[in-house]
């Protein structure tokens, strides 16, 4: 059930980023140091040894609780960091303008 | 076009409230995800990079006004105000909110819409040539035809759950202007010796990290006989595709692994088992879906050469969207146009609420109030008087959509890549606005001519790389997005898979390749000589050396 793109490493020196979608509208969050999630990429915490596992366990509960979905670990050593796939899905939005119409109030608030 | 009846209302709106039921289950836990990924995807629900994304059906890529208002009203109140046409001559929302999506489905059925089959592992929506039933090469109109196969694929029971997607195309020009050859199934509308009518009947055709043509399997299919020999095609796919290898299971790599023959052996023995039985559509019923799609009576139309010359001369804009964006009609006095979604700026394919609505206005005051996608990402407009083309054209312009890009280097096909897309590599989106940024002079892109430049984020081929005059195909270097060039492709009756010309390039460096490459075709045509011409006659060498050197 549960997507993990980079695999739940094993090992307790890489740093990682957890990441998942919401389940009932689909928007992208990240997992904050007191291990609540935000839409703000800045306000993701880097997780290693301990923390990432407590992190983990709290996103796998998230998930169980149906609360999230599409939940895996960035590891943000190394190249993976620089990723054009996360770095444009941590902007939250595509790098290219859709025609705007003027009508539209909505713009990706909740 | 087709209007719906009481069943298929009735079926829209059992699925509907079957979905919903599906969206309450997996928000309150009684669907797991892996449960409730299957059921979300045959109604055209992704989970994309950034938010869900729904996929939404346009039968043969055909809209009437009412529908594109009705898909406008979708954009604003449940998107972002936009959405996206695709080559499968559909419409995806980028931006949707899974506890939204029975109300969007509900608002779809309520003007005969929907997302049935988007997605998943069975027959997608059928496509066909944009100008169909307006044409003015056709030897019958294939809309009625794809109806038939909407009709009898939609929910189909035995293959819902085929090893692979399952697409099919038809045309009946003497054009392809449906890459027929590059589908699953491609059925050519063509006479015989006694002028009956039926199909050539193309299989194993598809893009991909596979890209083949497809080959033929019956030169001449009664078309009576459709519907049973479609079904006896899919019962021996379904029966022996590969189901253990994704990247083997489509009916291509079936059709290549026994040989055409053999392939062609089964479906004619599962075929003449059929026979007599009940496979076929009835002749009533058959004339009765057909009847929709009668040709429209069409007032008379006044000489407007006179007046068109005129205008000509005085708007360049309108002088070079005529020379470009219009199609013969059937009738000498009407036209069908096209209206580019391609400019400096747009994501190909994309249109805004406002935008829509001004297409489905624009096509009730001077055509039918019926528009068609293209699989080119763009919108037709057909059956317009050519007395009203001045006319016509200010209200494009004042929509902001008086392009003339028909055809041209900035026509690109684009699919959304890894702007959007879970699967993608690399951004196919900014790429194709660099490119456009580069061949930024309209008279330069007029001189250009017909070029077909499609841009594909992955190796699955949505924008229909293998198929373009110059291909680009996304791809990922250590994390870094770069782009392989290939050249030589065509998707209509001379259809051609392109070749990769060399090692990839950065980003950056794209528009200066494809400048270096069209530089090279400037130099070498002959007077008239179109950029695929070009390249059957002189061949690869001199392009790659422009990009590479002769070393």
């Amino acid at each position: 059930m549960t997507e993990r793109r980079d695999g739940f490493m094993t090992d307790f020196e890489t740093k990682v980023v957890l990441t998942a979608n919401r389940l009932d509208d689909g928007v992208v969050i990240w997992m904050t140091a007191d291990y609540r999630w935000t839409r703000d990429r800045a306000e993701a915490a880097e997780f290693t040894g301990d923390l990432r596992a407590m992190a983990m366990a709290q996103a796998d509960a998230d998930l169980a609780a149906d609360q999230i979905t599409a939940l895996y670990e960035v590891k943000i050593d190394g190249i993976q960091n620089l990723s054009a796939r996360e770095m444009i899905r941590a902007a939250g939005g595509p790098s290219v303008t859709p025609p705007i119409d003027r009508q539209h109030d909505h713009h990706g608030g909740d | 076009m087709y209007q719906y009846d009481r069943l298929d209302r009735q079926l829209l709106n059992s699925r509907s409230a079957q979905f919903r039921d599906q969206v309450a289950r997996r928000l309150d836990g009684r669907l797991t995800e892996d449960e409730f990924k299957p059921l979300r995807l045959q109604n055209g629900l992704y989970l994309q990079l950034h938010a869900y994304m729904l996929r939404v059906a346009i039968p043969y890529g055909v809209l009437s006004s009412l529908q594109l208002r009705g898909l406008a009203q979708i954009a604003r109140e449940f998107d972002r105000g936009f959405g996206h046409f695709t080559t499968r001559q559909n419409i995806q929302f980028n931006w949707i909110k899974l506890v939204d999506a029975p109300d969007i489905l509900d608002r779809l059925a309520s003007f005969d819409l929907h997302a049935i089959q988007t997605s998943g592992n069975c027959i997608r929506n059928t496509t066909t040539d944009p100008l169909a039933g307006a044409a003015h090469d056709e030897i019958a109109n294939p809309l009625g035809w794809c109806e038939i196969i909407r009709q009898w694929s939609t929910l189909h029971p035995e293959f819902a759950f085929l090893p692979r997607k399952f697409k099919i195309a038809v045309s009946a020009g003497a054009t392809d202007r449906a890459a027929t050859a590059f589908h699953d199934i491609g059925l050519r509308m063509v006479k015989n010796s006694s002028g009956e009518i039926g199909f050539w009947v193309l299989v194993g055709g598809g893009q991909g990290r596979t890209p083949r043509i497809a080959q033929t399997l019956t030169p001449f299919l009664p078309t009576r006989h459709l519907l049973s020999y479609l079904e006896a095609i899919l019962r021996v796919y379904n029966a022996a595709g590969r189901r253990d290898n994704l990247h083997k299971a489509r009916i291509k790599i079936l059709v290549e692994s026994m040989g055409i023959s053999e392939f062609a052996e089964l479906v004619n023995t599962q075929w003449l088992n059929m026979q007599g039985s009940a496979h076929d559509l009835p002749a009533g019923e058959q004339a009765r879906i057909l009847a929709h799609f009668e040709p429209p009576s069409l007032r008379p139309a006044a000489d407007a050469g006179e007046s068109i010359r005129r205008y000509r001369l005085q708007d360049r804009g309108f002088d070079r969207w005529i020379g470009q964006n219009l199609h013969p009609h059937w009738h000498p006095g009407y036209v069908s146009a096209t209206v580019s979604l391609k400019q400096n700026g747009r994501p190909p394919g994309d249109a805004s609420a406002a935008e829509m609505i001004a297409l489905a206005d624009i096509a009730d005051t001077y055509g039918r109030g019926e528009l068609r996608v293209t699989y080119t990402q763009n919108i037709i407009i057909p059956h317009i008087a050519r007395q009203d083309l001045p006319k016509f054209y200010a209200d494009l312009v004042a929509a902001g959509l008086g392009g003339a890009e028909d055809g041209l280097i900035g026509d690109m096909i684009a699919c959304p890549g890894l702007d959007y897309c879970n699967l993608a590599n690399a951004r196919s989106l900014p790429l194709a606005d660099r490119i456009f940024t580069h061949f930024k002079d309209p008279d330069l892109r007029q001189e250009i001519g017909r070029l077909r430049l499609n841009i594909s984020g992955c190796i699955n081929a949505c924008a229909h790389h293998h198929a373009a005059d110059i291909g680009i195909l996304g791809v990922n270097k250590k994390g870094v997005e770069h782009f392989q060039i290939s050249l030589g492709g065509a998707a209509g009756e001379d259809a051609a898979i392109g070749k990769i010309i060399g090692p990839s390039f950065a980003e950056a460096d794209v528009p200066a390749a494809i400048g270096g490459l069209v530089h090279t075709y400037l130099k070498a045509r002959h007077e008239g000589e179109l950029f695929a011409d070009c390249i059957r006659r002189i061949g690869h060498d001199p392009f790659r050396d422009a990009l590479y050197g002769t070393g």
